[in-house]
């Protein structure tokens, strides 16, 4: 097992960057599909959702503090159940993994690199993720902690730049379908990222400060998606609906109008560094889960020993998941949500209402004991007075 | 295609490399872990690089979700572009 631990701020850190991920660059189209220009108040209404699912998993995380979901599935479930669950969380890992890489490496290969065969972007991605997986989890904290202000200052460099872009008319008339396209519009942001954020259930055991976890966690549960709700104002006030709509990776599109005459042109690929390194952030500790997962699962020595194995079935996977991009976005908005709901919000709630259950019964098997004992006690300082 | 082939010969290659340095530091159940996993990834590797007929993981995964997901699609989708 890994021996690093990281500070509640470091995690937070990273669950910013984590929820963020690929979200920002893929979400905003999705959204503006169904909700159109409101989708800033999809985005604003995510953020309790994004709170609900962080108290779940919070709730349950520290009622274990200790154990990561593998093993305290098993101790709530019993040893088969428990690790047939634990399975299942590492395919989801797995598949979770592929669809980041996939999306990563299509956003780089059809906006940058656009000779460049998808394999090697994919490959030439991995290798810092192996690297930073192999070094720990400690490490991670720390790097994410550096590429964290980089990113906030680019983000909110871009955003000051493009202010003189703006028009608030394409914001308006803001509800001109009622509500309900907003309310639509959470669907696909429920399955992602709100629900990817399952993978804490593995990070909290490597918590040093458990107590400031929880209040730190809800910090960054309502930045990402304030964030969010800013690149959708962006977007829509700067490129409006219909360019929102049709732009698979709006952020990047958006990226391109920020433009001061021969001095400062062509940032686009600058302000994709900030996706790349959130994106980077979202692999990782997925990728993190994985192997953790494995060694816990199948009582492994060391879980190095399977992070180059697993790369060499993320590689494929991220190849197989999908033909098209049309395929991910229907993926992504349609199917995602429902196919997250098990893992990440069936069988948790399953696993705290078992634990809790289970916690209970042996609380009152333990006061029925100790009243049991109370009255034997009792009856024998009785007994000998009685004679 | 050359990168596929590249990537499959990279594997090998590792493979080899960890399994020996398993086989001497680690226990047996790790080499065999390692050595499972590796021979999974490379199996999808090859039926990829072979084209081999098998749908992607979205269709997999939409078939068996489909009576679920298929209620809220078509609510979404009214009154959407897509509709």
């Amino acid at each position: 097992m890994d021996k690093a631990k990281i500070t509640s701020t470091q995690f937070a850190i990273l669950m910013y960057m984590y929820i963020l991920g690929t979200a920002a660059i893929v979400q905003p189209h999705t959204i503006a599909i169904i909700a159109g220009s409101d989708e800033w108040m999809t985005m604003l209404l995510s953020t309790f959702i994004q709170l609900g699912f962080g108290w779940l998993y919070m709730k349950l995380s520290l009622k274990y503090p200790d154990q990561t979901v593998v093993e305290y599935s098993q101790q709530i479930l019993g040893k088969f159940a428990g690790w047939v669950m634990g399975l299942l969380y590492l395919i989801f890992f797995l598949i979770l993994d592929a669809y980041i890489l996939r999306t990563v490496s299509g956003f780089l290969g059809s906006v940058i690199l656009f000779r460049t065969p998808l394999d090697v972007i994919s490959l030439v991605y991995m290798i810092p993720v192996i690297y930073g997986v192999f070094l720990g989890l400690g490490v991670i904290g720390r790097a994410t902690e550096i590429l964290f202000p980089i990113a906030i200052l680019v983000f909110v460099l871009s955003s000051i730049m493009l202010i003189p872009k703006i028009e608030v008319g394409n914001l308006l008339p803001i509800f001109p379908n009622g509500v309900l396209p907003s309310v639509k519009g959470l669907y696909p942001i429920i399955g992602f990222p709100t629900m990817d954020v399952i993978v804490v259930l593995m990070l909290v055991r490597f918590i040093v400060d458990k107590k400031k976890t929880r209040k730190y966690f809800y910090i960054a549960s309502v930045a990402a998606p304030f964030t969010l709700v800013l690149i959708s104002l962006f977007t829509i006030s700067v490129l409006g609906v219909e360019e929102t709509i049709r732009a698979p990776y709006v952020v990047y599109d958006l990226a391109k109008e920020i433009r001061i005459e021969r001095i400062f042109e062509r940032v686009e690929a600058v302000v994709g560094i900030i996706w790349m390194s959130t994106t980077f952030v979202k692999i990782t500790l997925c990728y993190y889960a994985i192997t953790i997962t494995t060694l816990q699962l199948f009582k492994l020595t060391s879980y190095k020993f399977v992070i180059v194995p697993f790369l060499f079935v993320v590689l494929p996977m991220s190849k197989w998941v999908i033909d098209n991009p049309a395929e991910l976005e229907y993926f992504l908005g349609y199917v995602y949500t429902i196919f997250a709901f098990f893992p990440c919000f069936l069988f948790p709630v399953l696993l705290l209402v078992l634990g809790s259950l289970r916690q209970r019964k042996k609380k009152n098997a333990a006061e029925g004991q100790g009243q049991e004992q109370v009255q034997e006690k009792e009856q024998q300082t009785k007994s000998p007075s009685a004679e | 295609m050359s990168s596929w082939i590249g990537i499959v010969v990279s594997a090998l290659l590792i493979g080899i490399i960890q399994g020996n340095y398993l086989r001497r530091v680690a226990k047996l159940q790790d080499l065999i872990a390692a050595s499972l996993i590796l021979t999974a990834g490379l199996g999808l590797y090859l039926l990829l690089l072979f084209e081999a007929p098998i749908p992607t993981l979205t269709k997999l995964i939409d078939e068996m979700m489909e009576p679920l997901y298929m209620p809220i699609a078509k609510w979404l989708m009214k009154g959407s572009g897509n509709g």
